[in-house]
Parts: C-alpha cells; sequence; structure tokens
C-alpha cells in the first residue's frame, strides 16, 4: 500500500475488505544501500499501519529483500542482518515475499538464507514464485528448497502467484496456495475460480496486488462479485475470500481475526 | 429438440437466474456468461495474427511459441490452460548463472538467447 493514495484505502474500506496483509516488494527501482531498506522497513511497520487505521483497517506486513534485488548477495546479507530487529514489530507476520524471479544461483543463495532466517525464528513464509516464462521452472526449484529444510511444516508457508499450470505442485506438498489477481499477468478472476473448481477450496487464497504498477485493489471484491455470477453461495464465498486467509494468517500469533463487518 | 438455457427469452440483454447453485455448472449456464467475452477474445487472437501477418520482418520466439500454445486449443481435455503456459514456459530445471536483468517477456528465449 506504500505506493497507494487514502483513496484506495477508502475504496478497500467501502468494499468489505476487513485486513491489510502487505509484503515488502521491490520499489520498481533498486535501493541502493542497506539503509534505504531500513527506512522501507520502518515505513512497512510504523507509517504504514497508522496510515491504514485511519480508516479502520488492520495493517499486517511480511518482511524480506525481494528476490528482484538478491543478485546483489552482500547487500542482501546487510539487508537480512538488520530484518531480526523489525521482526519484533506487532504487524509482522513473517518473511516474506520471498522466493526466486529468473531462478538464478544467487538468488537461490539469498532465498536460502531468508528460509534460515524464518526456520530460527519460527516465522510464517510469504513466498513470490517468478513472473511469466520462469514460473514453472522456479515454482519447483522453490518448492525443492522449502522440502529440504525439516524445520520448514509446509502448512505454515503460503506460495503465492500459482496459476494452472503450478497450483498442483503446490497443494500436492501440503503448502498453502496463493492466487494473485492481476488484470493481464498472474491470474484473472476468471481463471481463479477456475482453479477452485478444479482443485478445492483447501489451503488457498486469493489476494488483490496493490502495487505501484498496473494493478486492481479491489480485485478480490470483484472476484467475489464473479463467484456470485457462477453460483456459488454465500458460504463457498466465505470459505475462500475470507475464511481461508484468517486460517493462514492465525497461525502467527501476531495476527487478530477481525470483528466483521 | 428446442433449446433450453437459463437466459430468459426475449431479453434485449442476457438477464440470469441461477437454478444451479452449490451444483456443477450447465454448460449453457457457462456459455450464457462467458461466450461473448471469449469469442471477443479469439477474435482479437485472430487480429493479432493478421497484424503480425502485414507487418515486415521477421518474428521471434515469441511468436513461435504462440503459435505452438495454440495447439493446446485443439485437445479436447480440460487442462488447455496450463498448456498454453507450459508451451511458454522454461522447460529446464538447473539455476542460471547469474540474472542479468530482472524482466519476463512472457516466452522462453532458450538457453542460448536466455540471460
Ligand atoms: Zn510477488
Amino acid at each position: 500500500m506504500v505506493s497507494r493514495t487514502t483513496d484506495d484505502y477508502q475504496a478497500m474500506v467501502m468494499a468489505g475488505c476487513q485486513a491489510v496483509c502487505e509484503p515488502a516488494f521491490w520499489a520498481g527501482f533498486d535501493r541502493s544501500s542497506a539503509q534505504g531498506f531500513y527506512d522501507y522497513f520502518c515505513q512497512l511497520t510504523q507509517h504504514e499501519p497508522r496510515r491504514a487505521s485511519m480508516f479502520g483497517l488492520p495493517h499486517y506486513t511480511w518482511l524480506c529483500i525481494n528476490p528482484k534485488e538478491s543478485e546483489d548477495v552482500g547487500l542482501a546479507e546487510e539487508v537480512l542482518a538488520i530484518i531480526p530487529e523489525f521482526m519484533k514489530s506487532p504487524n509482522v507476520l513473517g518473511i516474506g515475499e520471498i522466493g526466486l524471479n529468473k531462478n538464478s544461483r544467487n538468488e537461490i543463495a539469498v532465498l536460502e538464507k531468508h528460509i534460515d532466517l524464518a526456520a530460527s525464528n519460527d516465522q510464517l513464509i510469504l513466498v513470490h514464485t517468478p513472473h511469466l516464462e520462469d514460473k514453472r521452472k522456479g515454482t519447483q526449484l522453490i518448492l525443492d528448497m522449502l522440502k529440504a529444510d525439516s524445520r520448514i511444516k509446509p502448512e505454515r508457508c503460503i506460495i503465492d502467484h500459482v496459476e494452472e499450470h503450478t497450483v498442483r505442485m503446490v497443494l500436492d506438498d501440503g503448502f498453502w496456495a496463493g492466487m494473485t489477481l492481476y488484470p493481464e499477468t498472474k491470474c484473472t478472476s476468471n481463471r481463479a475460480i477456475d482453479i477452485l473448481e478444479v482443485y478445492g477450496t483447501e489451503r488457498i487464497w486469493m489476494n488483490s496486488a496493490c502495487d505501484w504498477g498496473n494493478s486492481v485493489p479491489l480485485a478480490v471484491p470483484k472476484a467475489m462479485q464473479e463467484m456470485k455470477r457462477r453460483g456459488k453461495n454465500a458460504s463457498y464465498v466465505d470459505q475462500v475470500a475470507y475464511q481461508n486467509p484468517i486460517a493462514f494468517m492465525s497461525q502467527s500469533p501476531r495476527f487478530s481475526e477481525p470483528e466483521g463487518v | 429438440m428446442a433449446i433450453q438455457s437459463n437466459r430468459i427469452a426475449n431479453e434485449p440483454f442476457p438477464v440470469f437466474i441461477w437454478p444451479f447453485q452449490g451444483h456443477m455448472a450447465d454448460r449453457k449456464n457457462i456459455l450464457d456468461l462467458y461466450f461473448l467475452d471469449a469469442r471477443a477474445r479469439l477474435i482479437d487472437i485472430a487480429a493479432f495474427m493478421d497484424r503480425v501477418n502485414r507487418a515486415e520482418g521477421e518474428t521471434d520466439f515469441r511468436y513461435d511459441q504462440f503459435q505452438d500454445a495454440l495447439k493446446a486449443l485443439e485437445s479436447d481435455q480440460p487442462n488447455r490452460a496450463e498448456n498454453v503456459l507450459l508451451a511458454f514456459s522454461d522447460p529446464t530445471d538447473e539455476p542460471i548463472p547469474v540474472a542479468t536483468t530482472k524482466a519476463a517477456c512472457g516466452a522462453w528465449p532458450g538457453e542460448a538467447n536466455s540471460d
């Protein structure tokens, strides 16, 4: 939400959103130093929750250096060193969005360090899977790494941005799957509902993206509307759009179930 | 045989009722909901290919994979979307030595052209 206006917060509240869950993200440009990340983590843990609270929205966040900035392992190590200080903040749910971008060796090295940080601090994990042509291979590499660490419990990890060619491997291995709704890349509302129809509603959720690029903060409420158009009943929609995210995030002691509308 | 649909007859615009709540969707319901949208997208794809034809010069790996992906539509199995995605995917399993770009272009350039 750090690149979004108060109009977006207003619209989200009016559409019935109950909480915001904001992962550490690439800024659209490379931050030049660990100090830049320090300021960003202050923004995620102090300033943005205050901004969200002006609209009555609880704000949660995840911390990491994004895989898009993982090619510089030296910088990544400096950033990893400052994360523990922020993990104590009351709105931090875990480590994320970590993962891979181009599936390079350095990205893998930095992902390994993030997995270790999460495992040794008993944090939930939010995983970004690569874009477009890199997604299938990257998702498989990420799953293999998570499974190789015996401390990692799949039910405490959500593998985000799944599509038709990656959802099965994620669910089969016991992880949660996230479907990120975007107008062009990743998943559309209709395809997300198709995936739910094929794979069921267990350990899967949908999320809207609210980043600095072309993204739709109300994508989930729109998908809920589309589910109704397809004849899904209210409890089905509630399960997918509301109960499932609560079930996953409630595994963090920091998360409080929203009071509801 | 009369074609049955849950579209209410004689309405100028589609109006829908929901007899299939909680059950497997009926194919005609799906057509009522999505046929026009899918038809428009299909014409867009055809027009895109015509546009490529009319232009000059060479296409590249993206268009080769686009044409491969179209073959997935000829299948009668319900995993066409998955196969379209796989047609554009890097089929290799090993990490690349170094990322020289952050961007993905939507089709796999091949090992020779990859980063
Ligand atoms: Zn992501």
